[in-house]
């Protein structure tokens, strides 16, 4: 139980830190300025392209080597939030641009300045777009959470492992340690159906 | 009085094509400006460039006497000129998100920092003054493409912009919708409304509008009082656009009630040319000459004067057709043929038109159709029935 207790408290940071960075990293980018548009794009792209399980051990045993000591919690936490803002960037850029040029227009027509353009005409719409995306999003970092059980972080997965190690049942263990991830997946995929019902639901309208 | 908007040498380029140069014009207020040109003239990438959603590469734009734009102006001065200018777009822009209302209101609430009664109350005059109260609460994707360019035009008139610029506003629209947005300009314009209109529509342009401009590859080539452009164009190419547009527009023409039905057969007796050929096809009778009562004293005189034939099919002969047999038998043939084949109407065929005559007492109509396949089939079925018709000789 202490395991999913910290699962829990993990993914929840790591959802909130995640999706806060990648609106960060998503509306820097649309800056048109190098200095601020290119080290973004160089994380992102980063992120996207190593494996999560490398950055992970990269973070936890290349960098103290250069004095940088992280508990396995806080590496899992950045490796695992740094990885999520990636692709949430990605999402939302994609779905800021799947709103037509000609929202904007009206609205700077009318006076609008750029961040109110942005607050109030395209990210409410973008957000409807990229939802059931995001929820994908969601639900598939959780369950690379159970990555971080090799940084030592005791997760449903290591206190699984330990528990194994020390009583030699692994049927029993694993199949607990699916169902813990079952339990804890579950709501988010039903919120997710939910969503996707009433953006269906709401395209059938008009 | 100081104009209220003065474009001084506008220019501007896409990569190294020339999109328009040289523009000059300005427009006081109250007036009206149709702009009108072949698409591809940089008509509408003028409109954008004057509500500055586009920028300029040369030349300068004078907002109402004080502030001066040129393509080096900072986005907060422009953003200071859009908030008096209104743009009205050819596919709405309308939000999606938000219920009608809500679309209105919130510019009214982040740009001209009405509180939120207000808005809404100015709201609902602005959606009552183009007839869509009821709809207050719908989302603009439940309106028709009509409805929801009413609410657009109603979104730019709370904002009370010294000007609105009209961008093709009809061209996205079912031909029916059209009239009710013209309607709404008209009111517009009654109420003093400074407007420019780029439009395509050449009836409407020059009923509305104090002066025209006439735009092509991205020159005003041509400009002034609609009577002056349409009635005596200067320019080769504004009489070429006329003419393809005319030809375009007017390929089936009605002409209804007893006035028009005698103007317009006089008058097209009058456009054949002498010694031509017309050819009748039809039950007429006696309907016509009802129809042209006076009127085909005159009709006859022509006929007579340009010695213009006429073949005509028909299914008896009546006293009066009788009459004009043999006063010229020369200019007028006859073919009978048995009333099985009888065709509800008459058609007439000369040159490259089609009229349809229908006879009722009350409105006589004619159709008239130019298309040139369409004459082309009549005349082929024409010839089947006067080679199985009966000579009538006196």
């Amino acid at each position: 139980m202490r395991g999913a207790w910290v699962t829990v408290e993990l993914c929840f940071l790591v959802l909130l830190a995640g999706t806060f960075l990648g609106l960060l990293f998503a509306l820097l980018r649309r800056i048109n300025h190098p200095l601020i548009t290119f080290p973004v794009s160089i994380i992102i792209e980063l992120f996207r392209q190593i494996p999560l399980l490398v950055v992970l051990v990269w973070l936890y045993y290349v960098l103290p080597s250069i004095n940088i000591i992280m508990s396995g919690f806080t590496v899992a936490f950045i490796g695992l939030s740094l990885n999520l803002a990636a692709y949430v960037a990605e999402t939302i850029r994609a779905g800021i641009e799947s709103v037509p040029s000609g929202q904007t227009e009206s609205a700077v027509a009318l006076g609008y300045n750029k961040i109110m353009v942005m607050r109030k005409i395209i990210l409410p719409q973008a957000f409807r777009k990229m939802l059931p995306n995001l929820m994908n999003l969601y639900i598939n970092q959780i369950k690379l959470s159970s990555l971080a059980s090799v940084v030592a972080v005791n997760e449903i997965l290591h206190i699984g492992n330990i528990i194994i190690s020390q009583t030699y049942r692994p049927l029993e263990v694993y199949t607990m340690v699916a169902i813990m991830y079952l339990i804890i997946i579950m709501p988010f995929v039903s919120i997710s159906y939910l969503i996707e019902r009433k953006l269906n639901l709401e395209k059938r309208i008009i | 009085m100081k104009p209220l908007i003065e474009v001084i040498n506008l220019k501007k380029n896409y990569k190294s094509n020339n999109v328009f140069q040289d523009i000059n014009f300005n427009i006081k207020k109250g007036e009206i400006k149709c702009i009108i040109g072949s698409s591809g003239s940089g008509k509408t990438t003028l409109l954008r460039c004057l509500s500055l959603l586009e920028s300029f590469d040369d030349g300068k734009i004078l907002y109402y006497g004080n502030s001066e734009i040129t393509s080096m102006s900072q986005e907060k001065e422009k953003n200071e000129v859009r908030k008096k200018i209104g743009i009205v777009f050819q596919d709405f822009n309308l939000w999606p998100h938000k219920s009608v209302l809500e679309n209105i209101v919130e510019p009214l609430m982040i740009v001209n920092k009405l509180e939120k009664n207000e808005a809404i109350k100015k709201a609902l005059k602005m959606l009552k003054k183009v007839d869509l109260e009821n709809k207050k609460d719908s989302f603009p994707d439940f309106l028709s493409g009509g409805q929801k360019q009413r609410v657009a035009i109603a979104r730019t008139l709370a904002m009370d912009p010294e000007i609105i610029l009209f961008d093709e506003i009809t061209s996205a629209l079912d031909p029916e919708l059209v009239d009710g947005i013209l309607k709404l300009l008209r009111r517009l314009a009654f109420e003093g409304q400074t407007m420019i209109i780029v439009t395509h529509h050449l009836e409407f342009a020059s009923e509305i509008a104090d002066e025209i401009l006439f735009m092509s590859d991205g020159l005003i080539i041509e400009e002034g009082t609609p009577e002056k452009i349409f009635c005596n164009p200067k320019d080769s190419r504004t009489k070429r656009f006329l003419k393809t547009l005319k030809k375009h527009f007017q390929e089936i023409n009605v002409y209804e009630g007893i006035e028009n039905f005698r103007a317009f057969n006089i008058g097209f007796m009058r456009k054949i040319k002498s010694g031509g050929e017309y050819y009748v096809l039809g039950a007429a009778k006696e309907d016509w000459w009802k129809s042209m009562g006076e009127a085909q004293h005159e009709w006859h005189k022509i006929r007579e004067s340009k010695k213009i034939k006429l073949k005509m099919i028909i299914y008896e002969l009546v006293k009066s057709e009788k009459e004009i047999l043999y006063k010229m038998p020369e200019l007028t043939e006859y073919r009978l043929i048995s009333k099985d084949t009888e065709v509800p109407s008459n058609v007439n065929i000369y040159d490259d038109t089609i009229l349809l005559l229908i006879f009722d007492n009350e409105r006589p109509t004619v159709i008239e159709i130019r298309n040139k396949d369409l004459v082309k089939g009549y005349l082929n079925y024409f010839h089947i029935l006067w080679e199985q018709g009966r000579q009538v000789v006196l």
